[in-house]
């Protein structure tokens, strides 16, 4: 009767154990389970696959690089702020996450919007009326962003929108930067560097 | 109960020190300008789906996720690397030496990367932002190193020596020999 009670106690322990560690596990975000056994997220080789064949004549003649961080933090969704919402209490506990970027932008001429009359030769002098400079690629790749603080759950959906929102922000700061003034300039003198090396001692650029 | 109150006040200063650290932070940026000379001359859509796992004998429950994600790459030459010596021009022929076109841009943005497929056991932690980032980042990866087997610089190629023969012509050169580093 005595040994029945010992394993009945035990049994009663383990299963508190059980259910206290999910619901750390769970709740908590504890990730006992994972941290303890758990071998990561393993990547699994796939095929790349050409959906699309453009051809372009972009001169990119300026890149502007950023490093930005960006921060968000919400408030945590689980049991407990449900509950304390439920009764018009503000969020006991909140989520952070904190993204850093290192952003590109890449600017330049659309040399295939030259039109053909758009050239004119007339000795040694060659004319030629540009486009105006134009941004082609904002790029922020996963390469270039590191998750440096992630507290609580962030869905995929959310932490996309704030790597949106940054290459936004990198793009309007690139404008700010003055990217297609700088594009406008570096092209200018990087192509009258080229056309001069085709036999052309005067190049005017339009 | 000074001590006590000093240690108290410390942590405190200590506290409210790492808050305006993380403030600061978030408003931090570097800035750069620099000068290129490149010519794009093709632009490649690759789609993917990046396929990750976690699953162990040991574990009770899986962990898997499938993205569905694109990437624009773009090719074609650096004429930072152009030398004006290799030009020779006799009267209305025209020889110019290019350099070997490669991947000049390569754009997969994460905000467009979809989730198309995802499970969690109950007992398994959720997917964090850093471990999907982490996957995407080696599908990117995967991508890059797949640009020689794309044909995209053999396109790149093909485009450049159709781009410079054009223009050319038009600057009035008949005989135009166009060769590649």
């Amino acid at each position: 009767m005595r040994s029945v009670r010992v394993i009945l106690v035990c049994v009663t322990i383990l299963v508190v154990a059980a259910v206290g560690l999910y619901v750390a596990d769970k709740y908590a975000g504890l990730s006992i389970f994972d941290n303890l056994f758990g071998k990561g997220m393993q990547y699994e080789k796939t095929a790349n696959v050409i959906t699309e064949i453009r051809n372009i004549s972009e001169f990119t003649s300026a890149c502007y690089y950023e490093e930005l961080v960006m921060a968000e933090v919400k408030d945590s969704e689980n049991t407990t702020n449900k509950v304390v919402k439920m009764l018009g209490r503000g969020a006991v506990s909140k989520d952070e996450i904190c993204l850093i970027m290192d952003g590109k932008v890449r600017a330049g001429f659309d040399l295939s919007k030259v039109a053909d009359d758009a050239i004119a030769i007339s000795g040694d002098t060659l004319t030629m009326t540009l486009p105006k400079p134009e941004i082609f690629d904002v790029i922020v790749n996963p390469s270039n962003c590191e998750v440096y603080v992630e507290e609580g759950k962030w869905s995929h959906e959310q932490v996309t929108a704030i790597q949106a929102s940054a290459r936004v922000r990198i793009q309007d700061d690139a404008i700010g930067y003055g990217i297609l003034e700088q594009a406008d300039k570096f092209g200018r003198e990087r192509l009258t560097e080229l056309l001069k090396t085709f036999g052309f001692n005067i190049v005017i650029l339009n | 109960m000074k001590t006590k109150f000093f240690i108290l006040s410390l942590c405190t200063v200590a506290l409210m020190s790492c808050g305006e650290d993380l403030q600061k932070k978030t408003e931090s940026k570097m800035q750069e300008m620099a000068a290129l000379s490149e010519l794009g001359t093709v632009e490649y859509t690759v789609t993917k789906v990046v396929k990750g796992s976690d699953v162990a004998w040991y574990t009770i429950g899986d962990r898997k996720i499938l993205f569905s994600c694109q990437a624009k790459l773009k090719a074609g030459v650096d004429m930072s690397e152009f030398d004006p010596k290799s030009v020779v021009i006799n009267e209305k022929s025209i020889e110019i030496t290019l350099p070997q076109p490669k991947l000049l841009a390569m754009n997969m943005p994460a905000d467009e990367a979809k989730i198309v497929y995802e499970k969690v056991g109950v007992l398994r932690m959720d997917i964090s932002a850093k471990e999907r980032n982490e996957l995407l980042q080696l599908g990117e990866a995967d991508i890059r190193e797949d640009v020689p087997n794309l044909g995209i610089l053999d396109d790149a190629r093909k485009n450049a020596e159709m781009f410079f023969r054009a223009l050319l012509k038009q600057l009035g050169y008949e005989r135009i020999t166009i060769k590649f580093a």
